[in-house]
């Protein structure tokens, strides 16, 4: 099987991508020039890592010292699925460099070593990929020879079908852990192993496919490096410093972000650096093309609810508008995914290459929230999860979601309604108004104009508020039950100077009147749109009621999706993914 | 699953009564505890997890040794020392984990679909056939575990089988409680019950009588098995969330009820009055009871974050047990086989 598996890796060093036109030659050359880039930054990392000794080999650099390295590691097995799938990862790519004897500890920890293969999505796909690439590496033993007391078969059997079940839910459902700054790496690196070292050639394809399909959900909410929008998953860390999520990694890599994100930690995705994989040039485009602005929807879906809800997995429906300097986008809203929410924001680029997002939110907590998700006694719960995720019950965070926040977005313009309970925890919303701003002033009108970079953003908060400077931001906080805002974004060329863009917005009309009786508001846009918002969701558009359940997986411009297929489209050409059979198609126009 | 062992502590009760008929158990026996640890204080995913598992210590001091891999999240167990080499089911995140000879191998008997296992419980005189509560639903083996059929499709706090018809099932769900008869292929709704049942007992001597803990509702109790219930409306038994119920092997008149606020519940006339009791358990979440079954009023009890604590006064005063900083969310004594 070793042999088997050489033979394997060589061929799928020499091959690209093989179901679609690559990247073109030129393409091909920054490429690889990224590719460096990020290998070289792994291995100079410290510290003893699996990431490390994948990149150092690569590099041919210290192959000895990788050697003791890796033995260590094999010698201490902790982490669980963050432990086993880069054991895999770094085993299969640095194989022909091992000795005997790590050859026989790899295969030892699968012996001996059982690790818990975690309760959320991004864990389940990188284990059962850990364990089908093992039990495929070490086939035909007997259940006495695995630390879960189950043969070689029949871990290889359930891990493929669990990938088969998740491909299938996310081409027709869409993710749970979906669009996250955070969590995207988790996903992509597992592909990238089965894509290079998958033996079974279909499995291979449908890890093609899900890269392109990921990276492509990825492009249309891609600005310069920057993942905007909602979020289903981010850390507070990230909203302070964005600039450290490992889906800048990502960007960078694949798409060429302008500037190298050394901040993050690019563990995982050295894997993605390490791979045969090559995105289409395509998607590339689509995740580069500002030349002119767009709309684009999507849908997702909750992660698993396992109790205190109607539905396992009711829908997320997002959407974004995207131009070239900056984003609007938004999910619509309420309890979505438990503790790390990003229900919206305005994604700006610096004129350093940066970016940054505006927000609000409301701070919530509840062991019942937390409760739908997550099957330990409820009463524990909070006190629990605090202690990885730090923030989640201070009034003070930075991301979550709450079941008193909707929003409704129409192109550049977003009205989000907050519809407080007297008895939840924290009877205030926040918004976080970075220090990147380069102007913020609070007009008499009642709106605050910012400008970040070439964006120009007002925000009409419904209720007053106070200011307190914070390290990264000014934070407005604004105590009351019914509450909430309209926000538009623009690009600074769109209006003839500063003062003209706030006389525009402010000749714009809002009606608060039935904000206390009912929580509902309008808004005519400058564009002459109304916007009628009643909370929860009731939604209506130029008088028409907007019926969010209609929205398919995709429905953009550039990518347009749904029940397992997904056309991706830019220039006249058109890539479509259909895991229905499952097959690649290529369309150029006029074919 | 310790409740559904009620039967088996009975007859070796009555068997340490009639022990001069009987030479082999006329002996002192010995004793040894099981104690299922969803985790240790401090372990978040991804980290170090070594106090979880499968813990076992003799009950006479503690000595706790790990039987199992360190870092599963279990929720429950089932002992049955008895059988074959010793049988052991574990209900853990990563599913159903067993071994079949005293913890030396184990197998993970369930796939991919079959996670977050919270409960488990065995039909002692047919221990091939299992029950599993999960977070998605309740499901029945035949063959100790090897293959599953699904009884209910909703997150399962309790699970019961009846210690008299061994086809009858007592699930505890978060609005009430349902019985399943045939196995599970028949559920119908408990009445008067509708707060998340999380805990459920049934006398020993009086099958129609059954009790069930419940989160932030307090006691029920039941004199029909099961098909309607009353709540006990007594001081701080009203109110509680509790996890588990036991009745004293030796006395069962004698109850406790392990409280999330109210430290150890205890009630002397059938569980009809219930008396707080937290002396050296004040603020602990107390998660689950076992009774030494070889000494009356020695009671020990699992608490989420603190470990096992022992009280030999019949549940007045605790003192630690070992395991500190344990979530502990199940314990059961056996004799020692072996």
């Amino acid at each position: 099987m070793r042999g088997l598996i050489l033979a394997f890796g060589c061929l799928l060093g020499l091959q690209l991508s093989g179901s679609f036109a690559v990247a073109v030659p030129g393409n091909q050359h920054d490429y690889e020039l990224r590719r460096q880039r990020f290998l070289q930054t792994v291995a100079e990392a410290g510290g003893l890592s699996f990431a490390t000794i994948s990149a150092r080999l690569a590099l041919g650099r210290e192959i000895e010292q990788c050697r003791a390295d890796f033995l260590a590691l094999l010698e201490s097995p902790r982490g669980d699925m963050f432990y086993s799938l880069p054991i895999m990862g770094t085993y299969l790519h640095g194989y022909t460099f091992w000795t005997e004897e790590i050859h026989r500890k790899a295969r030892e920890v699968w012996r001996t070593y059982l690790p818990y293969r975690g309760d959320t999505e991004n864990h389940w796909v990188m284990w059962h990929t850990a364990l089908l690439l093992a039990a495929q590496t070490w086939p035909d033993l007997p259940a006495s020879e695995w630390a879960n007391g189950r043969s070689s078969q029949e871990n290889y059997e359930d891990a493929r079908e669990f990938l088969e079940y998740w491909f299938r839910t996310t081409a027709t459902m869409g993710q749970g852990e979906f669009d996250s700054p955070d969590y995207m790496d988790k996903f992509i690196a597992p592909l990238c192993l089965l894509y290079d070292f998958a033996a079974d050639s279909l499995l291979r394809l449908q890890a093609e496919m899900a890269l392109h399909w990921l990276l492509a959900d990825y492009a249309i909410d891609y600005l310069d490096g920057a993942y905007t929008g909602g979020h289903s998953r981010i850390y507070d860390a990230r909203i302070l410093d964005p600039m450290t999520d490992s889906a800048r990694g990502t960007g960078y890599l694949f798409f060429g972000a302008p500037r190298f994100p050394d901040e993050a930690w690019h563990g995982l995705m050295l894997y993605g650096a390490l791979s045969s994989y090559r995105v289409p040039d395509i998607i590339r485009c689509i995740a580069t093309d500002r030349s002119r602005p767009f709309f684009a929807r999507e849908r997702k879906r909750v992660r698993n609810i396992i109790r205190f809800g109607r539905e396992r997995n009711p829908p997320v429906y997002k959407a974004n508008y995207m131009s070239r300097h900056f984003s609007l986008g938004s999910v619509d809203g309420g309890l979505q995914q438990p503790i790390q929410l990003h229900t919206w924001d305005v994604t700006y680029l610096l004129d350093d290459g940066r970016s940054d997002q505006l927000f609000s939110l409301h701070p919530y907590y509840s062991a019942m929230e937390l409760a739908m998700f997550f099957p330990e006694p409820v009463k524990m719960l909070v006190e629990d999860i605090v202690k990885s995720k730090t923030t989640y019950s201070s009034e003070d965070k930075w991301t979550g979601g709450s079941p008193y926040e909707r929003t409704f977005q129409h192109q550049n313009t977003l009205i989000v309604l907050y519809d407080l309970a007297p008895d939840t925890p924290y009877r205030h919303i926040d918004y976080y108004f970075p220090k990147t701003l380069s102007r913020r002033e609070v007009d008499s009108s009642g709106w605050i104009f910012a400008q970040g970079g070439k964006t120009l953003i007002a925000v009409r908060p419904f209720r007053p508020g106070q200011w307190r400077e914070e390290k990264t931001a000014y934070r407005f906080r604004s105590p009351y039950l019914k509450n909430g805002h309209v926000t538009v974004a623009f690009e600074a060329e769109a209006f003839s100077n500063w003062d003209a863009f706030k006389a525009a917005i402010r000749a714009t009309r809002l009606d608060l009147s039935a904000l206390d009786s009912r929580c509902e508001v309008s808004y005519i846009t400058l564009d002459g749109d109304t916007l009628r918002f009643r909370f929860p969701d009731q939604r209506r558009l130029n008088g028409r009621a907007v019926d969010l359940s209609q929205t398919p997986l995709f429905d953009s411009p550039y990518l347009q999706g749904n029940d397992g297929v997904l056309r991706i489209m830019h220039g006249g050409e058109t890539l479509i993914l259909d895991f229905n059979k499952p097959e690649i198609h290529y369309e150029k126009a006029g074919e | 699953m310790r409740a559904v062992l009620l039967p088996m502590k009975l007859v070796l009760m009555s068997a340490m009564i009639v022990g001069a008929s009987f030479p082999a158990l006329s002996q002192p026996r010995t004793y040894q505890m099981f104690a299922a640890v969803l985790s240790n204080k401090s372990y978040v995913v991804g980290g170090e997890n070594p106090g979880a598992g499968l813990f076992v210590s003799r009950v006479d001091a503690p000595g706790w040794q790990s039987r199992s891999f360190s870092n599963l999240r279990m929720f429950n167990l089932e002992i049955l020392p008895e059988e074959g080499e010793g049988l052991y089911y574990t209900a853990n995140g990563n599913g159903v984990i067993v071994s079949r000879d005293s913890g030396r191998h184990w197998r993970v008997t369930t796939g991919w679909q079959i996670t977050e296992v919270l409960k488990i419980a065995a039909v002692p005189e047919n221990p091939a056939v299992v029950y599993i509560g999960t977070a998605y639903g309740a499901y029945r083996s035949s063959d100790f575990g090897e293959t599953w059929q699904p009884i209910s499709q909703r997150f399962v706090y309790a699970l019961q089988i009846d210690q008299q018809h061994r086809h009858r099932l007592y699930i505890g769900e978060e609005d009430g409680l349902r019985i399943g008869t045939d196995g599970g292929d028949h559920l119908m709704r408990a009445k008067g019950i509708a707060a998340p049942v999380l805990s459920i007992a049934q006398h020993p001597g009086q099958p129609d009588i059954l009790f069930a803990g419940t989160e932030d509702a307090g006691l029920f109790m039941s004199h029909d098995r099961g098909l309607s219930w009353q709540p006990i409306e007594s001081g701080d038994a009203a109110g509680a969330t509790v996890y588990d119920i036991l009745f004293s092997p030796h006395n069962p008149d004698s109850l406790l009820a392990a409280t999330f606020a109210h430290g150890v519940l205890i009630s002397a006339d059938g569980g009809r009055t219930w008396r707080p009791y937290r002396s050296g358990l004040e603020r602990m979440p107390v998660s689950c009871l076992a009774a030494h079954p070889g000494q009356p009023g020695t009671y020990f009890a699992g608490t989420l974050n603190y470990g096992v604590f022992c009280s030999r006064d019949g549940g007045r005063i605790w003192q630690p047990f070992g395991l500190n900083g344990a979530q502990i969310m199940e314990l059961e004594i056996h004799a020692m086989t072996r």
